[in-house]
Formats: C-alpha cells, sequence, structure tokens
C-alpha cells in the first residue's frame, strides 16, 4: 500500500534519527523533521530548467553512490542549482513506527535541510552529533568537533513549506504502476458500463416489442393466460380432428352385405356407433383401422345391435 | 491530513468493476430469458391467432355456415336451424345420406367446432340429424 501524507496544521516539531530517543505523546500531533542521516542529497548544476525534468534522471545522478534500495527523489530548485534528496520510504515509515509515532499523528515531513536554512549554530542532537551546516548542506557531524552547541529544545525551527508524502509500498508496486492498473480498471469499468448500457436498451426494446406483440395479437397479460388458451383451442382442434377421422373410419369400413349403421352418436368426448347385422368377430374387419393406429375401443352388444364406443 | 490512498482507488475500482460485472452478467441473463420469453410469446400469439381465426371467430363461423347451410343439395333436408348467442343447433327428421355426406364433409373439412352429433337411420336413404356447433 502506498500512503501520501498532507498535513494543513504544524503540530510540534519532532527530529527523526535512528539514534536519538524521543517521548512520544500518542495524543500529539508531530511534524516530523528527518535526520540528514535519513537521506541522501546532492547539490548539482544542470542544463535544465525544471525540477521535474531533474527529478526524472535523479537516479541515475545517484548511480553507484546510494546503497542498494527503493528510493523516491525530491528536487528543489537553489539559484542556479539543484538540491536533489533521495530517501527511503520505508526505512522513515519502519522508524516512525519504531519510535512509536502513528500516521495519523503525523502533520508533515520534511529535510532537516530545510528547516536549518537560516541557522548559524549547531544543534546537539545527541551524545554524538550535533546538526550543523556545511556550504549550506545539513549535516549530522560529531560533537566532540564543536563546542557551544545548543540543544534541540532551545532552537525555534520552523516547519518548512517544503515537505514530502511517503508512499508506505513504494518498495512492493510504484506509483505509476498504480497510476497505470487505475487507467486499466477505469477503462475496464467505462467498456463494461457501456456493455452494460447497450444490454439495458436491448432489454427495453424486448420489453417494448412485447407489449407491441401483446397489443397487436390482443393476447391476455400473462403469457400463462394465453398459454391455457391456446391448450383449450389445441384440445378443442385435437377433437375435432379425431372426430372427423374416426367418423371417416366408421363410414368407410368394408361392410358386407346386410351390415349397416344404424345410429352415430358424439356427445363431445365419446363417439357411440350402433350396428346392425354386425357380430363382434366381424369387427377386426370393419374396424381394421382402429386396430392399425392402435385406437382403444370398447363394445357391448344390446339385442340384435352392436355398440362401439370410442373415446375422443 | 491523509491524502487519498491510490491504492484505497485501486480496491474501490476493483469492487465496482466486480459489481459491474456481476450486474452485467445478471442482465445478460435477463435480456436471454427475455429474449426466450418473447420468442415463446411469439410463438403463442401466432398460434393462438391461427387457433382464434378457426375456432373463436363467431362471425366466421356464422357466415360460413349459413353459406353451407343455404346450400341447394340441403333444400331437400328441411333443416331446422336454430341459433343462440354461442351457438348453432341444426337439425333434420329425415335429411337424405346424399345430403348428409355433403353437409358432413364441409362441416368437417371446415374446422367448426362440433359440440354434439347424431345421426340416426330412418330407413335406407335417408337419417335423422342433430348438430351442435358452439364457438
Amino acid at each position: 500500500m502506498i500512503l501520501f501524507l498532507k498535513f494543513k496544521q504544524q503540530g510540534q516539531i519532532l527530529f527523526l534519527d535512528q539514534e536519538r530517543h524521543i517521548d512520544v505523546d500518542p495524543k500529539e500531533k508531530y511534524f516530523i523533521l528527518l535526520s540528514p542521516s535519513l537521506y541522501w542529497i546532492k547539490k548539482v548544476t544542470l542544463p535544465l530548467k525544471y525540477t521535474h525534468e531533474v527529478k526524472k534522471i535523479a537516479a541515475t545522478l545517484f548511480e553507484e553512490i546510494l546503497p542498494e534500495g527503493n528510493y523516491n527523489y525530491y528536487v528543489v530548485k537553489q539559484n542556479d542549482s539543484f538540491l536533489i534528496f533521495a530517501y527511503q520510504d520505508s526505512k522513515i515509515l519502519s522508524l516512525l513506527s519504531q519510535k512509536g509515532i502513528g500516521l495519523g499523528q503525523v502533520r508533515g515531513i520534511s529535510f532537516a535541510q530545510f528547516a536549518c536554512e537560516n541557522l548559524d549554530e549547531s544543534i546537539q542532537i545527541n551524545e554524538k552529533y550535533v546538526l550543523s551546516k556545511e556550504d549550506g548542506i545539513a549535516l549530522l557531524l560529531p560533537s566532540v568537533w564543536f563546542q557551544n552547541s545548543k540543544s534541540f529544545d532551545e532552537v525555534e525551527l520552523q516547519a518548512p513549506k517544503q515537505q514530502i508524502h511517503l508512499e508506505q509500498f513504494s518498495h512492493i508496486v510504484d506509483s505509476k504502476t498504480l497510476y497505470k492498473v487505475v487507467v486499466l480498471l477505469l477503462l475496464f469499468i467505462a467498456l463494461f458500463t457501456a456493455e452494460y448500457i447497450y444490454f439495458l436498451q436491448q432489454k427495453e426494446q424486448i420489453q417494448q416489442k412485447r407489449e407491441a406483440l401483446f397489443s397487436e395479437y390482443k393476447l391476455k397479460p400473462t403469457l400463462m393466460q394465453n398459454r391455457a388458451i391456446l391448450a383449450k383451442y389445441k384440445k378443442e382442434d385435437t377433437k375435432a380432428r379425431k372426430l372427423r377421422t374416426y367418423i371417416n373410419y366408421f363410414l368407410k369400413a368394408n361392410y358386407s352385405k346386410g351390415e349397416r349403421i344404424l345410429s352415430l352418436e358424439y356427445n363431445g368426448s365419446v363417439l357411440e356407433v350402433v350396428f346392425k347385422n354386425v357380430k363382434e368377430e366381424d369387427l377386426k374387419r370393419l374396424l381394421s383401422r382402429f386396430y392399425k393406429a392402435k385406437i382403444a375401443i370398447k363394445t357391448k352388444t344390446k339385442a340384435d345391435k352392436l355398440i362401439v364406443e370410442v373415446k375422443i | 491530513m491523509n491524502r487519498l490512498n491510490p491504492l484505497y482507488i485501486v480496491v474501490l475500482l476493483l469492487v465496482a468493476l466486480l459489481f459491474l460485472l456481476f450486474e452485467l452478467s445478471n442482465i445478460k441473463s435477463e435480456l436471454k430469458e427475455q429474449e426466450a420469453a418473447y420468442q415463446v410469446s411469439q410463438t403463442v400469439a401466432k398460434e393462438l391467432l391461427g387457433y382464434k381465426k378457426l375456432y373463436g371467430d363467431k362471425n366466421r363461423i356464422e357466415r360460413s355456415l349459413k353459406k353451407i347451410l343455404a346450400q341447394r343439395s340441403l333444400k331437400s333436408a328441411k333443416l331446422k336451424v336454430t341459433q343462440k348467442r354461442d351457438a348453432m343447433l341444426i337439425v333434420s327428421d329425415a335429411i337424405d345420406l346424399y345430403a348428409l355426406n355433403s353437409l358432413l364433409t364441409k362441416i368437417f373439412n371446415g374446422a367448426y367446432p362440433v359440440k354434439a352429433l347424431s345421426i340416426e337411420a330412418v330407413d335406407e336413404k335417408s337419417a335423422k340429424l342433430r348438430l351442435e356447433i358452439r364457438w
């Protein structure tokens, strides 16, 4: 994760150094001044005009100087030259954590260099080192070289305007990659949103077509109702076809002399045919078509009449 | 004050993307269902229209039945026609077999909703008829 820190209010100024003991109040907000031991600084004169141009080549300027690690660079212009700072976000964040300073307590972070711009004397940082300026560059120097150094609390330091934003996971993924991922995700989101809108429109079109269809064919509001009506009509149609076919079978049967139909009755579900002079054994001949089509028939005899029933 | 973490933006966008993909998949399946339902509705509508014309069009049934009954071949049958709001009853005490055959052929080929039919032989050449068509 990358964390950027931005600060509006100045808190108590705290000098952050590996070898300096500090008492941290968890309720207090702090402005962090980074000790020169936490960054590398280089003053260069380049045929470039802008700091962002210098920042692009900063890594090459520190080549073979910096120990291995992931560095971020901060550039500031000073007259005709540039001051380039190289620092490791992870190292600073780790030290903040070691010292018990939560990120929420940090109001701002800057280099000691900026706070010491108008400093004329040396400041005692710990027993071994003092903070002093040599050729305009703030450095940690052995305290034995200096006499009458002031303590940190004696000096009134102002929080510098120049601040850095720490990227918490810059050693895992750099900002550029992350922004590329953001752009890619936004592109995908735009693409899928467009697809979603297209499908939404298609859905609405189908809905409209469906409404038009229902209105054109004067259908009932639900498909279930229409299916029920269709089923009713289909049943009726099947019955009509069956009735026509079965009556045709009866009328076009192979009758022998004397054999005839006395009556034919259909009541909506059953077709009953009464034969005269027909015996049960003659039915195979007369009703061969029913047998061939495996249509169930019921027969009964009443006096000299043979009655055949077929379900429609 | 902490500036908005770009990784939070990435996570937010990822969540948005996942949500969008979920919604997209939902709308795709809804669309598929709607298309299928529309196809079914279209088939049902067309079939229904066909059947309605055959069995549900009262005017067509009445008109064509009257046309059939007015035919010359049926005059001798002295058909008694009773018309109700949703049905027509055709009765004859003695219809000759030629006329009966002609009438039944036309009725069965014309797709009329026959509700009841009764034919009873009177003699070798004629029969009693009772035909009910209901729509």
